[in-house]
């Protein structure tokens, strides 16, 4: 564990968490509250956990299982964000994951292998998810797969932050691996926030930009860091639902401000997805949003500010 | 009216922040981020999906000023 006046980090969800408090005396406590949903999350969620429910689920698949609430809310959301994008991000990518390499955590992944068949078939799509609140337990269809991964860490870190700043009563704000959220009363002159390709750049790097967030939540995603080789192919980690393979890649990043961080990371997921038509999509959705095109120049829209 | 939906509602959201295909209606259940359960939303709520713009941007709390000036700390966003 790293510690600084303000400020802690700490592995998890197989990347990093950083806490950030307003007030130096409410780390402790923000820190710990922190953790806590941090390992709820995990322990419901995680793909690459054998005794997840998540991987449970995945494992009984066609038939009923048991799931905790955790696991329900994180699935809810996840389907919440199908329906709000149009399927444009579907937590039943899974099988895809698994079908272009992505089938263990990503420090696991070899990263040059030899070459995959890649078939263009939607998955199977959210709709086909069948939860079942009131018995604790999800179906869904055999030979699918779930994952969330564009949503759950990012509703992680807004739950956190949320349990952080009522347990201390002061601003928090929560990175988890680059998606932020933000609580309680932030700091005066806001919550400084520096928009880069790569999560574990520096606060003070070159490239990139610095803004200022009171509240709401702000992610990033893109088709530039996780990705590995597949018989002399590059393949990234962002599937697009409809063909079942990962997404054309039009924009190296796009980082997205939004009410929520769950809010943001689907957007930002769903724009990289989307390809070209991003931005007017962005736009339509009042969503402030910075699109950086592979090539490197930068498009602005929602009133995210220009440089 | 047909069985309650569900959909996030976030601190001092208006409904139109989330999507504009998923404005609610007053007395859907929806997942409210600050309480972290379900619960009814208000008419209240269900007048503010007819937000305008600058309404929600101050929800966002995104500042129209990129930071600029001596290093300070801060947090980074970027892809995992």
């Amino acid at each position: 564990v790293n510690t600084a006046v303000d400020r802690v980090s700490f592995a998890a969800l197989g990347t990093t968490a950083v806490v950030l408090v307003a007030d130096a005396g409410a780390l402790e406590a923000a820190h710990g509250a922190c953790e806590r949903i941090v390992a709820e999350v995990d322990a419901a969620c995680s793909r690459f956990r054998d005794d997840s429910d998540l991987t449970r689920v995945n494992r009984g698949a066609g038939d009923w299982v048991a799931a905790a609430s955790t696991l329900l809310d994180a699935l809810e959301v996840g389907i919440d964000a199908a329906r709000t994008t149009g399927g444009l991000v579907d937590p039943t990518v899974g099988g895809a994951m698994c079908d272009i390499g992505y089938d263990r955590d990503f420090s696991e992944i070899v990263q040059a292998g030899p070459a995959v068949a890649l078939r263009v078939r939607r998955v199977p799509g959210w709709q086909r998810i069948e939860l079942d609140r009131s018995h604790g337990r999800i179906r869904i269809p055999r030979g699918a797969a779930l994952d969330l991964g564009a949503t759950a860490k990012a509703w992680c870190a807004d739950r956190a932050a949320r349990a952080a700043a009522e347990t201390t009563g002061v601003g928090v704000a929560i990175g988890l691996g680059g998606d932020l959220a933000f609580a309680g009363t932030a700091p005066p002159d806001g919550w400084r926030v520096h928009v880069t390709e790569d999560h574990r750049g520096s606060v003070d790097g070159p490239s990139g930009q610095t803004i200022s967030m009171r509240g709401g939540g702000i992610a990033t995603s893109g088709t530039s860091l996780r990705r590995w080789n597949r018989g002399g192919d590059a393949v990234h980690h962002i599937v697009d639902p409809r063909r079942g393979r990962p997404a054309s890649e039009c924009w190296r990043f796009v980082s997205v401000a939004a009410p929520s961080c769950t809010t943001a990371n689907t957007a930002s997921t769903a724009a990289i997805v989307l390809g070209l038509d991003a931005p007017e999509w962005l736009a339509a959705r009042d969503l402030p949003a910075r699109l950086v095109r592979t090539a490197g120049d930068v498009v602005y829209v929602g009133g995210w500010p220009s440089p | 009216m047909g069985a309650p939906r569900t959909r996030k509602v976030g601190d001092g959201e208006c409904a139109r922040s989330q999507y504009a295909t998923s404005v609610v209606a007053a007395d859907d259940v929806a997942y409210d981020n600050t309480l972290g359960r379900r619960r009814r939303v208000t008419s209240d709520e269900h007048c503010r999906a007819d937000h305008d713009r600058p309404r929600h941007r101050a929800a966002v709390g995104l500042h129209a000023t990129t930071v600029r000036g001596r290093r300070r700390r801060g947090i980074v966003s970027g892809q995992t």
